[in-house]
C-alpha cells in the first residue's frame, strides 16, 4: 500500500471507529438514564475491549512472522524437543562444533524462519555452516559444478537441470538459494541503493519456500522455478532500481570510482559473477566468521584493523589479512592444536603487527604482559607426535587427555577470558592469549590430562547472590501481607470517598 | 455480571474481589486468546530483535538440560562470556528459570515457550499496572479501563517486535506501586517490595529508561508533595530502612557490576555503558532509535500503529500475505483505543488527583525523551538525565509513555463514573 492508501484507509476506519464509538457513547448514555448502570458500563468497556481487540488482531500479523509457511512436521505434529536438541545441538563432538555453529544473532531469525526444513528433512541438513562443511570435505552433491560456475551460472543451472535432478539434489539446489538469499539480505547495500529490494527478496523467499514445500508433497516439478532464476538474475546483475536519492549522489559524484556506492556495487558484482560457488560458500562462512572477530577486534579498540575489515573484498590488503585471520580462527584446522613453539608478542601487539604483515601463517604467537612466564622452543623443532582425545565437555568446562613426544604448548582456538582456568594433571598452568583473541597453554611432554575451565568468580556470587535475595524478598511480601486496615488511605482531592486499597 | 448492581464496581467493590479477580484474569486470558497463533497453533512467531533472543533462549535451555548453567559461549565471537547477554534477554529470572523446569518435564516446544515468557512478561507489567493505578483511581472499573487499554494496547504488540521495550519496563509498574505504597506508610514491607523489583529492574543493561523515569517522578513530587520530604528526613525508621534499600538493590546491582569491570576485555553488551569510547550512541548524535511523529500519530490513526512509516524498517521484514506486502511494524507505536484517548484528555481537564501534576509532568518528559531531544541540550541533557548516558534507544521509552496515559485513562474514567451516578438517585 502507498502512503496515501494508507492514510485513506486511516481516515475511513477512524470515521468507522468515531462513528461507533458515538453510538456506543449514545447508548451508554441512553441506558444511564434508564437506570441500567451495569449494562452501561459492560457497554463502556465493551467497547474499548472490541476497539482494543480489533487493533491487536490486525497488528499481530505484522508485529509476527510466519514459521516458514509449514508447521513442525508434515504429520502436523511438533517434534519433540529431544529430537529437535538432535538436530540443532552439536555437543556430541565437540571437535567439530565450530563446524556447525548454531549462528546466533543476526541469523538466527532467518534460520529460525527455516527451521521446519531442517527439521522436516530427516538426513538432509541445511545450514550455512553445513553446506560449506559439505563442500570442505568434498562431499557435497554439486561438488564438480561448484567448482567450475560462479554463482549466477550455478543458479541458472536449474533452469534447465532442475526436473533431471534427484530429491536430493533439488534440496541441495534449494538450500543454497536460501543460503544465498539470506547472505544477500545481510548485505546493507542491496537495502540502501536499490528500490523494491525488499519486496523482490521476500518474493524470492516465497518462491523457494514453495520449492520446498512442493518437494516434501513429492512433486517432481517447481512451478516458480523460472520466477525464482530470473530474478536471481536481476539481483545478482543489479539490475534493479537505484534509490532516487542515491543515485543523485552518484550522479553528483560523477560516477567516481572510489564512490563508495560503486565500490559496494562492484564488490557484489565481482563476488556473484567472477567467484566460483564453491569459493563463494567457503569466503560466506568466513565473512561471517571474520564479523564476529570484527566485532571482538572493535570492542578492544582497534578501531583501525575494524575499519579495514569494513572495506570491500575487492582490496588486496583485506584480502591478506582475511586470509591471516582464517589461519586464526582455526577454521580449516582442529580447535585443539598442538605447537611446539611459540612467539612472544607485548600485550596488545597482535593486531598491530598482523596488520603490517608481519606474522606467519603457520606459527602462535601468545601475548603476555611477563614474557619470561611463557617458555619459547626452538621454531625448527618441528612438529612431533601429538594425539588427543576429548574426556568430557560442556560449554564451561573442556576435558582433554593427551599424548605428546615433548612439550610445547597447546592451542585451543576458543575465545579468550581472564576467567578461564587450565591446569595439567590438576596442577594450575597459566592461560595465555594467543593467536589474538584465543587461548593457549604450556604443556610438559608425556601423556597428561588437561582441563579448561570457565568460572567468571563476579558474576557467579552476584548470580548466587541475585537468586537468594529474590527468594529472600518473596518469601518476606508473601508472608508480611500487611492486613488492608494498617494500610491508610489517601482521599483524592475533591472527594469525600474513600479510594479502594 | 450483568446482574450486579452497579455498586459492585465502585466503593464496596472489597467485597467484590472475586469478581475483580474474574474480570482482570479474563482479560490476561483475552490476550493468550489473541495470540493463539503464536502460542497455541505455532503459525507465526515473533520477529526482528526480540526473535533474535530465540538463540540465546535455546542454548541456555539447552545446558539447563545437561545440568550445567552456561557461563561461556562458544559459539559468538568465536566464544566469548554467555553471561554478558543474560543483561538483555532476561532468561535468567526467575519467572522463565519456573518456566524453563515446567517446560522440561512437558517436552513442550522451546520455541512457544520462548514466545509465552513474553507474552507473560506483557502481562506481569499489566497486572503491576493494574495494582498500581488501584492506588489513585477511585473505582474499580476505572481500573478494569486501564487493565484492558494496557494490555491491548500497542505496547503489546511493538514487544513481539522489540523486545527491549518489555524487557525494561516490565517491573516499572511494580516499582511505582510501591512507590506509592511507600509514600502513603514508610513501611519495612513497602521498602523491601520496592527495593526488589527496582532491584530486578537494576539487573538488565536498559536499567537507564527505569531510573530516569523515576527521577522525573520522584523530582516532581518536590513541586507538590514537598512536606513528604521533610516528613520522612524526620522519620527515626528512615535510616534503617534507607538501609535495608540500599542493600537490597546493592545485591542485584552487583550482577552489572561484574559486567560492567569486563567493559575493557569483551563488551557488547555493555557497550552502551561506556560513553568515553566513541561506541554509544552519543558519540553519533542520534540516541539510537527515537520515537518519531508517525508513531504518536498513531494514538488516532491506529493504521499507522501497526503500519510503521520509519524509513529504516522498510524492506526490512516485508512478508506476503496473499496478494499484499505487510510492512514491518514501527518499534514504538503508540495506539491505546479510541474511548482511552478520549478519557485521557477528560482525566486531564477533571482530575484532581494528587498526583495529576506529576504524571502530567511524566508524560511531558518521557515524550520529549523518546524522541531524543534532549540531546540536542548538549551537557544539560548529560546532567538532566544521567542514567541515559547508559541508555541508547529513546523509543524505549514507549511503555514509560504509555503507562503514564494510563493514568490519566483512570481518571477520566474515574470522572465519567462521577458523571454517570448522578443518574443513580
Amino acid at each position: 500500500m502507498s502512503h496515501e492508501e494508507i492514510y485513506f484507509y486511516s481516515f475511513v476506519y477512524m470515521m468507522l471507529l468515531l462513528g461507533g464509538s458515538a453510538f456506543g457513547l449514545i447508548g451508554f448514555v441512553a441506558l444511564l438514564k434508564r437506570k441500567r448502570h451495569g449494562l452501561a458500563w459492560l457497554l463502556f468497556v465493551g467497547l474499548i475491549a472490541a476497539d482494543l481487540l480489533a487493533y491487536g488482531s490486525k497488528a499481530l500479523p505484522y508485529a509476527t512472522q510466519t514459521r516458514g509457511g509449514l508447521l513442525f512436521s508434515d504429520t502436523k505434529k511438533p517434534f519433540t524437543l529431544a529430537e529437535r536438541r538432535k538436530e540443532r545441538l552439536f555437543f556430541e563432538d565437540p571437535r567439530f562444533r565450530y563446524f556447525r555453529p548454531p549462528l546466533y544473532q543476526e541469523f538466527s531469525a532467518f534460520d529460525l524462519a527455516t527451521l521446519d526444513y531442517f527439521v522436516i528433512l530427516h538426513g538432509t541438513k541445511f545450514s550455512p555452516s553445513n553446506l560449506i562443511s559439505q563442500v570442505l570435505d568434498g562431499e557435497y552433491l554439486f561438488q564438480g559444478e561448484a567448482t567450475e560456475k560462479n554463482v549466477l551460472e550455478f543458479i541458472q543451472m536449474g533452469r534447465s537441470s532442475y526436473e533431471q535432478w534427484g530429491r536430493p539434489k533439488q534440496l541441495a539446489y534449494l538450500g543454497f538459494l536460501d543460503i544465498l538469499l539470506q547472505d544477500i539480505m545481510q548485505q546493507e547495500a542491496f537495502y540502501g541503493l536499490f528500490t523494491g529490494f525488499g519486496e523482490l527478496a521476500f518474493g524470492l523467499k516465497s518462491d523457494i519456500d514453495t520449492g520446498f514445500v512442493s518437494i516434501l508433497a513429492g512433486a517432481a516439478t517447481w512451478p516458480q522455478k523460472n520466477d525464482a532464476v530470473e530474478k536471481f538474475e536481476r539481483l545478482l546483475n543489479l539490475n534493479l532500481g537505484m534509490r532516487p536519492e542515491w543515485l543523485g549522489e552518484i550522479v553528483r559524484k560523477g560516477f567516481r570510482d572510489d564512490s563508495p556506492f560503486v565500490e559496494r556495487i562492484k564488490a557484489h558484482a565481482h563476488e556473484y559473477t567472477q567467484v566460483s560457488t564453491a569459493q563463494y560458500l567457503v569466503d560466506l562462512w568466513y565473512r561471517y566468521r571474520l564479523r564476529d572477530v570484527n566485532s571482538l577486534v572493535r570492542f578492544k579498540d582497534y578501531n583501525q584493523i575494524a575499519d579495514l575489515f569494513e572495506r570491500p573484498v575487492l582490496s588486496p590488503q583485506i584480502k591478506s589479512i582475511r586470509s591471516r585471520i582464517r589461519q586464526d580462527l582455526a577454521i580449516s584446522a582442529p580447535m585443539i592444536r598442538f605447537f611446539s613453539s611459540a612467539r612472544i608478542l607485548p600485550y596488545g601487539q597482535y593486531y598491530e603487527q598482523l596488520s603490517g604483515g608481519k606474522l606467519a601463517n603457520d606459527q602462535l604467537y601468545i601475548e603476555s604482559r611477563s614474557p619470561q612466564a611463557a617458555h619459547a622452543q626452538d621454531p625448527r623443532a618441528g612438529n612431533p607426535a601429538f594425539s588427543y582425545q576429548v574426556v568430557s565437555y560442556n560449554p564451561n568446562r573442556l576435558k582433554i587427555a593427551y599424548g605428546a613426544r615433548q612439550g610445547g604448548f597447546l592451542y585451543f582456538s576458543d575465545g579468550y577470558d581472564r576467567y578461564w582456568k587450565a591446569s595439567v594433571d590438576g596442577l594450575k598452568t597459566g592461560v595465555y592469549k594467543a593467536n589474538g583473541a584465543f587461548k593457549a597453554i604450556s604443556i610438559p611432554a608425556g601423556s597428561h590430562v588437561v582441563e579448561f575451565v570457565y568460572d567468571p568468580v563476579w558474576y557467579r556470587l552476584s548470580l548466587w547472590l541475585y537468586y537468594t535475595v529474590t527468594i529472600a524478598c518473596i518469601l518476606f511480601l508473601i508472608f508480611r501481607i500487611p492486613k488492608p486496615a494498617c494500610a491508610p488511605a489517601s482521599m483524592p482531592e475533591g472527594s469525600s470517598q474513600p479510594p479502594p486499597l | 455480571m450483568l446482574r450486579m448492581k452497579f455498586d459492585a464496581y465502585t466503593l464496596t467493590a472489597q467485597s467484590r474481589k472475586r469478581y475483580e479477580a474474574l474480570a482482570v484474569a479474563l482479560a490476561c486470558a483475552a490476550l493468550l486468546a489473541v495470540s493463539y497463533s503464536v502460542l497455541f497453533s505455532c503459525r507465526r512467531m515473533f520477529e526482528h530483535d526480540t526473535i533474535w533472543g530465540y538463540g540465546l533462549m535455546h542454548y541456555f535451555f539447552n545446558s539447563l538440560m545437561q545440568g550445567v548453567f552456561p557461563y561461556w559461549d562458544p559459539y559468538d565471537y568465536a566464544g566469548q562470556p554467555f553471561y554478558y547477554n543474560l543483561g538483555i534477554s532476561r532468561i535468567f529470572e526467575a519467572p522463565t528459570m519456573l518456566l524453563v523446569g515446567i517446560n522440561s518435564l512437558i517436552n513442550g516446544s522451546l520455541l512457544s515457550l520462548y514466545h509465552l515468557d513474553f507474552i507473560l512478561k506483557v502481562i506481569c507489567a499489566a497486572v503491576g499496572t493494574y495494582l498500581c493505578f488501584r492506588q489513585t483511581t477511585t473505582y474499580v472499573v476505572s481500573n478494569l479501563v486501564v487493565l484492558v487499554a494496557f494490555l491491548f494496547s500497542s505496547f503489546t504488540f511493538a514487544s513481539m517486535v522489540q523486545c527491549g521495550l518489555v524487557t525494561s519496563f516490565s517491573w516499572t509498574p511494580w516499582i511505582l506501586w510501591f512507590f506509592l505504597r511507600l509514600k502513603k506508610s514508610l513501611t519495612l514491607y513497602n521498602v523491601v517490595g520496592f527495593s526488589l523489583f527496582l532491584g530486578l529492574s537494576m539487573t538488565s543493561y536498559q536499567t537507564g529508561y527505569v531510573l530516569t523515569f523515576l527521577q522525573i517522578f520522584i523530582l516532581s513530587l518536590v513541586l507538590n508533595h514537598r512536606s513528604w520530604f521533610a516528613a520522612i528526613a524526620r522519620d527515626k525508621k528512615c535510616i534503617p530502612l534507607l538501609l535495608v534499600g540500599l542493600l537490597i538493590v546493592g545485591a542485584f546491582s552487583l550482577q552489572l557490576f561484574a559486567v560492567y569491570i569486563e567493559k575493557e576485555n569483551s563488551v557488547p553488551v555493555l557497550r552502551q555503558m561506556d560513553n568515553a569510547d566513541g561506541v554509544s550512541s552519543y558519540a553519533d548524535k542520534l540516541g539510537g532509535s527515537p520515537s518519531y511523529p508517525h508513531d504518536f500519530l498513531g494514538l488516532v490513526l491506529p493504521p499507522l500503529a501497526i503500519q510503521g512509516w520509519r524509513g529504516s524498517n522498510i524492506g526490512l521484514h516485508m512478508e506476503k500475505k496473499g496478494d499484499q506486502w505487510l510492512p514491518p511494524m514501527s518499534e514504538c507505536p503508540f495506539y491505546i483505543g479510541i474511548l482511552p484517548l478520549l478519557l485521557v484528555f477528560l482525566g486531564l481537564m477533571r482530575s484532581r488527583h494528587e498526583y495529576r501534576l506529576n504524571f502530567f509532568l511524566l508524560l511531558v518528559a518521557t515524550v520529549v525523551l523518546s524522541g531524543g531531544l534532549h540531546l540536542k541540550a548538549g551537557p544539560w541533557g548529560n546532567l538532566l538525565f544521567p542514567f541515559l548516558l547508559y541508555a541508547r534507544n529513546m523509543e524505549m521509552f514507549q511503555p514509560f509513555i504509555i503507562f503514564s496515559l494510563m493514568y490519566f485513562v483512570g481518571q477520566g474514567t474515574d470522572a465519567l463514573l462521577s458523571w454517570s451516578k448522578k443518574y443513580e438517585s
